[in-house]
């Protein structure tokens, strides 16, 4: 399989092959886009020549035996939000208030969006939480025919920050950070579910939560309780998890806090083909993505 | 359970069922592909069974051959067209003339010498 991922002006890729149910890396290469290509315009009819200079070399890179395309896009290219719903409502209604929502929310861009959501694993709240994506038709139709006309098989396609979720899934409670960048990224989960996600911040030693979507509650309760443990706290009921060497006060944050966490490496847990040589500086959490796509496969 | 979305599968709705097994997936892409193929097939088919169909018409035609009806004849060129025509090439006929034979004859002019003229004149008084 070919994995690759568009995140923040990066372009990641990896090629593996499934040996005895365990994931065997061929390649694993990262590519810095030029500029022009951080935002593209996702209604353009010249996005198919964009789509072809930045997949290009992925798939130049994949030999030809290898078929399925799985990718993982960022927010530039993939709206993702998790949105609250009423459970007494029927799948139908649900469904229903769900593109009647979206519809306000995109205004003129509707006609040419595409909608998909998914249902969270319910609990005992009365609502049901739903995850949902919103990608340019266009943008979509593009990738297809793109991956196609390679003689590819577009297998899958979903939000960055759904492949991260599949790399650091709890069972409890729990929130994991990942750099991304000069910033964070914070996921919260409950019951093995993603339920919030957002980018916090630090103010005078303390987490606060930023711009965010999903079960806040949850998201304030478990930032309460990171912010309150101490060096010399009981160990914490909640997993806190993080990725990569986060940057500036988060660095202080989390060392404070380094008894509490795990740290995660995305690629760990895979083998890798002696061809794989990665430069020193190369951070391995930057393949968060690639490792969620790559685990996606497993069965 | 983990909430999966796959934006190359159908937009709407996805079930926890439907999206929990990757293979299926791979399978109903790999069905999509062959129904392409097989449609694309199909297509070919038909096109080549239009290829082939003017025969029975031929055969028809030699059993029971139709004649025609004539055509009425188009003119080719309409009379604003040939006038049009005539008028240029005057126009291009006078600006030849002007530019060729018309420099000719000026051309051909002589000029009496003052002594000719004087021999001219005493010749006119006799």
């Amino acid at each position: 399989m070919l994995a690759i991922s568009i995140r923040s002006g990066w372009l990641r890729y990896a090629h593996a092959d499934i040996v005895d149910q365990a994931i065997v890396l061929n390649s694993l290469k990262a590519t810095k886009l030029s500029k022009e290509f951080h935002r593209p315009d996702m209604r353009s009819v010249d996005l198919s020549v964009i789509l072809g200079v930045i997949l290009q070399e992925a798939l130049n890179a994949c030999p030809d035996y290898e078929k399925e395309v799985f990718l993982s896009l960022d927010e530039r290219w993939i709206d993702c939000q998790i949105l609250p719903v009423d459970k007494q409502l029927k799948a139908e209604e649900q469904e229903a208030y769900i593109k009647w929502f979206m519809e306000r929310r995109l205004g003129s861009l509707w006609p040419s969006s595409s909608l998909f959501f998914s249902q969270v694993e319910s609990n005992a709240s009365e609502q049901n939480w739903v995850v949902t994506s919103v990608i340019a038709k266009n943008a979509l139709n593009l990738l297809k025919s793109f991956l196609e006309k390679a003689g590819k098989k577009p297998v899958w396609l979903e939000p960055s920050t759904l492949s991260l979720a599949r790399v650091v899934s709890t069972e409890g409670p729990g929130v994991s950070f990942f750099k991304d960048h000069r910033s964070v990224r914070a996921l919260f989960f409950y019951g093995g579910s993603l339920r919030a996600f957002g980018q916090p911040q630090i103010r005078d030693g303390e987490m606060s939560l930023g711009a965010i979507t999903g079960d806040k509650d949850l998201a304030v309760s478990i930032t309460r309780m990171v912010n309150a443990l101490q060096p010399r706290s009981k160990m914490s009921s909640i997993d806190i998890r993080t990725v990569g060497e986060l940057p500036g006060k988060w660095h202080d944050y989390v060392s404070l806090r380094k008894r509490h966490l795990e740290k995660i490496n995305p690629i760990s847990g895979f083998k890798k083909s002696r061809r794989i040589r990665l430069k020193k500086e190369t951070d391995d959490s930057d393949f968060s993505e690639v490792a969620g796509l790559l685990l996606r496969r497993l069965p | 359970m983990m909430a999966e979305l796959n934006l190359f599968g159908k937009s709407g709705f996805q079930d926890h069922e439907l999206m929990s097994d990757l293979k299926e997936g791979i399978d109903s892409t790999e069905k999509a592909m062959d129904d392409l193929k097989a449609e694309s097939q199909q297509k070919k088919e038909t096109i080549l069974v239009k290829e082939e169909a003017p025969e029975p018409k031929k055969v028809l035609q030699q059993t029971k051959p139709k004649k025609k009806p004539k055509a009425k004849r188009k003119r080719k060129y309409s009379g604003h067209e040939v006038f049009s025509f005539l008028l240029s090439s005057a126009i291009i006929a006078l600006v030849l003339w002007y530019f060729v034979l018309k420099k000719s004859i000026v051309s051909t002019v002589s000029e009496y010498l003052p002594r000719s003229f004087e021999v001219h004149q005493q010749n006119s008084d006799d």
